[in-house]
């Protein structure tokens, strides 16, 4: 086989993957020594047919798998075509890939090969050849398969940009009923390896500021959703908690797709709405930037509103703290308006040092006030004539586009609408 | 008074200088030589570049933190930048800070927002420049020294977008030659491993770019495979690679 059909296998082989960001390293290639850096907010060079960044070269090294986990394109039960890479052939495409501006580096996963150690020296083997032969030093992210050594953890952790350990599914339950060689337990002790390891080489770096980096991109993980019937209560709490007890930088969510036949998965024509992946992903990026708790969110056990945003749901849920007055809300505040973002409310910050300001001068700071104006004052004043109810305001608020039932909705709303409007 | 300026950066920042040195900045203008606009025949005078003024005020530039603003508007070339420009530059040296947050000024406004057109396109092509490899490294002879290979890319950017992508690319191919080829503006980067230098000669310039066989060929191969089909939205990724930018892009042309 051909080096060009085995990347074709490898790269589809590689494709639900989620996470492709280069971001959170900085590293230069010493003058004269080396090609290549980490830019540290991240690179995305292409975009695919579905819409979905290409910043790395995202492969795995092989997709002859031992295990047959249910969920998985690359099961050893599937009917599928095998290859497998050398470490100097990942090595030497990454590097040609990244002179030509096509990457910002590698992402190298694989399925097992025999077993999680013998995979993962193949791994670190293709690493250490582009850090060292190819003098490499863009960025490089590598999975880590549960069961490995965590000496051979460690050995890698210093030479790449990020690793990440899949959690797969979102409960013990499911991984039992589907990943049978898999168990909580042994994907959740990398992960706890991995942060101790980071913990102390932060401990290094501040006795010598010459020791090595142990994976200065983070950690990360992802798990399928809509593979097994956890609610979207029951995945965010669980993201949540990896947040705050392993230190993770992203949790990434990725939509089941039908690849196989099992009793315990939905039937093949059952697809998971991308809009549920989309909504799990606002509700992920309201906690790890825009400080809100996952119980603001959600409750115990529901999913997510799928007519409106996280952020618009909560707001409507809580009308005692709205309306916001652009001029004097703290910046924890004005984040939590809908339709105002990290950057608008960094618009606001700066322009009002210099004066108050009017309603229309958000418009001129970029700040886009169509779903804004019903939680905002400027100036004590307001935008909306009189309050709206909940309801309409949910009508309005549901994005029309996205919802082709809220539209008619909010058509027959429009005589009250068109009276509310200034 | 028109100051006429050369057309260059360092011709602009000297052209700021000499409207200080008047001191009647409310009633100047700055212009381009080449520039069409009708002059008064007897209110305008000759700006001669100066290394020195222009150092000057650039660094003011710097501490006045508006020093990147000002050049990318610039850089943008959009009709009578200069003189908001230099509408912007007062205000920020009246008030010693930067007044750029203050967009409701139309002033501000227009250089802003043509600083961040600048700014969007240089990045666009930190993403989108591709690069075909026209000749092999050539390993060490006798004296040690290995020639590094020669890369070259051609893009067709709206703006004069070259200086700002340079360090980029330099930084990052530090051990290795480049061309980036600026369609648009008959001009080229070139990086021989120690500087960079802006140049337009005809010859390079027109040089058709040879095909790149193995790894262009593997790189639209893989590209095709990790598209998810049944996630198929190309209206999104119309939306983060406009086709514009898709012709000079390995992975949109037609595949070997």
């Amino acid at each position: 086989m051909d080096l060009e059909q085995k990347l074709a296998i490898l790269g589809e082989a590689a494709r639900y993957d989620a996470s492709c960001a280069s971001c959170g390293s900085e590293r230069q290639a010493p003058k004269g020594k080396g090609v290549g850096n980490a830019y540290k907010a991240g690179i995305c060079h292409s975009w695919t047919e579905d819409g979905r960044c290409v910043s790395l070269l995202k492969v795995l090294m092989s997709n002859a798998c031992q295990y047959n986990c249910a969920y998985c394109a690359n099961r050893c039960s599937a009917n599928t075509e095998r290859a497998t890479m050398t470490p100097r052939e990942i090595a030497h495409l990454t590097a040609e890939f990244f002179r030509r501006n096509y990457i910002e580096g590698l992402f190298i996963s694989s399925g097992v090969v025999k077993n999680a150690d013998y995979t993962m020296e193949l791994m670190a083997e293709a690493v250490r050849l582009l850090r060292t032969e190819y003098r490499f030093y863009g960025y490089i992210h590598a999975k880590v398969i549960p069961g490995t050594d965590p000496l051979l953890v460690q050995r890698l952790g210093l030479m790449v940009d990020r690793v990440s350990v899949n959690i797969e599914l979102p409960s013990e339950r499911s991984l039992e009923l589907l990943a049978p060689q898999k168990s909580k337990q042994k994907i959740l002790a990398p992960m706890g390896q991995i942060r101790a390891m980071q913990t102390q080489n932060l401990a290094e770096r501040r006795r010598f500021r010459s020791a090595p980096k142990f994976a200065p991109g983070g950690q990360s993980t992802q798990m399928i959703v809509g593979a097994t019937g956890e609610s979207d209560s029951q995945i965010l709490r669980l993201a949540s908690g990896l947040y705050k007890n392993y230190e993770l930088r992203r949790v990434y969510f990725s939509a089941y797709v039908p690849v196989g036949s099992h009793p315990a998965l939905p039937p093949a024509d059952v697809k998971t709405p991308l809009r549920r992946e989309h909504r799990l992903y606002q509700a992920d990026w309201l906690m790890r930037r825009y400080r809100f708790d996952v119980s603001e969110i959600t409750g115990d056990d529901e999913n997510l509103d799928e007519a409106v945003d996280p952020k618009c749901a909560w707001a409507l849920r809580h009308p005692e703290f709205f309306p916001v007055e652009i001029n004097t809300a703290d910046q924890e505040m004005l984040i939590r308006v809908p339709g105002i973002g990290l950057i608008g409310a960094r618009h606001i910050i700066a322009a009002r040092r210099s004066r108050k300001l009017e309603l229309e001068d958000l418009a001129k700071l970029g700040v886009v006030t169509k779903r804004a104006r019903y939680f905002i004052t400027c100036k004590g004043r307001s935008a909306l004539k009189h309050a709206f109810p909940p309801e309409l305001l949910r009508a309005i608020l549901a994005d029309a586009r996205e919802n082709p039932d809220q539209m008619s909705l909010a058509e027959t709303l429009q005589p009250q609408l068109a009276a509310a409007e200034i | 008074m028109v100051f006429l300026y050369d057309g260059t950066y360092e011709g602009f920042l000297t052209a700021v200088f000499d409207v200080y040195a008047t001191k009647r900045q409310s009633e100047a203008l700055i212009c381009p030589t080449d520039s069409n606009a009708s002059l008064p025949l007897d209110a305008w005078v000759e700006t001669v570049s100066d290394g020195a003024k222009a150092d000057r005020v650039a660094k003011r530039l710097i501490a006045l933190e508006i020093a990147e603003t000002v050049f990318d508007a610039w850089l943008s070339r959009e009709g009578e930048i200069e003189n908001r420009l230099l509408s912007v530059i007062s205000l920020a040296l009246r008030e010693q800070t930067t007044p750029l947050q203050r967009l409701w000024h139309p002033d501000v406004r227009v250089v802003v927002k043509a600083a961040g057109r600048v700014g969007n396109e240089a990045h666009r092509y930190l993403q989108f420049v591709r690069f075909v490899k026209i000749a092999p490294n050539q390993p060490a002879l006798t004296d040690g020294t290995e020639t590094p290979g020669l890369y070259v890319a051609d893009i067709e950017p709206e703006y004069d977008i070259l200086p700002k992508i340079a360090g980029h690319f330099a930084r990052r191919f530090q051990d290795q030659r480049f061309i980036i080829r600026d369609k648009t503006h008959a001009q080229a980067l070139v990086y021989d491993t120690h500087s960079c230098q802006i140049v337009t000669f005809p010859e390079l310039l027109d040089q058709p770019l040879p095909e790149d066989p193995q790894f262009a060929s593997l790189w639209q191969h893989y590209f095709d495979s990790v598209a998810i089909p049944w996630r198929r939205n190309l209206k999104l990724q119309q939306h983060f690679v406009p086709l514009k930018y898709r012709r000079h892009m390995t992975e949109f042309q037609p595949h070997r």
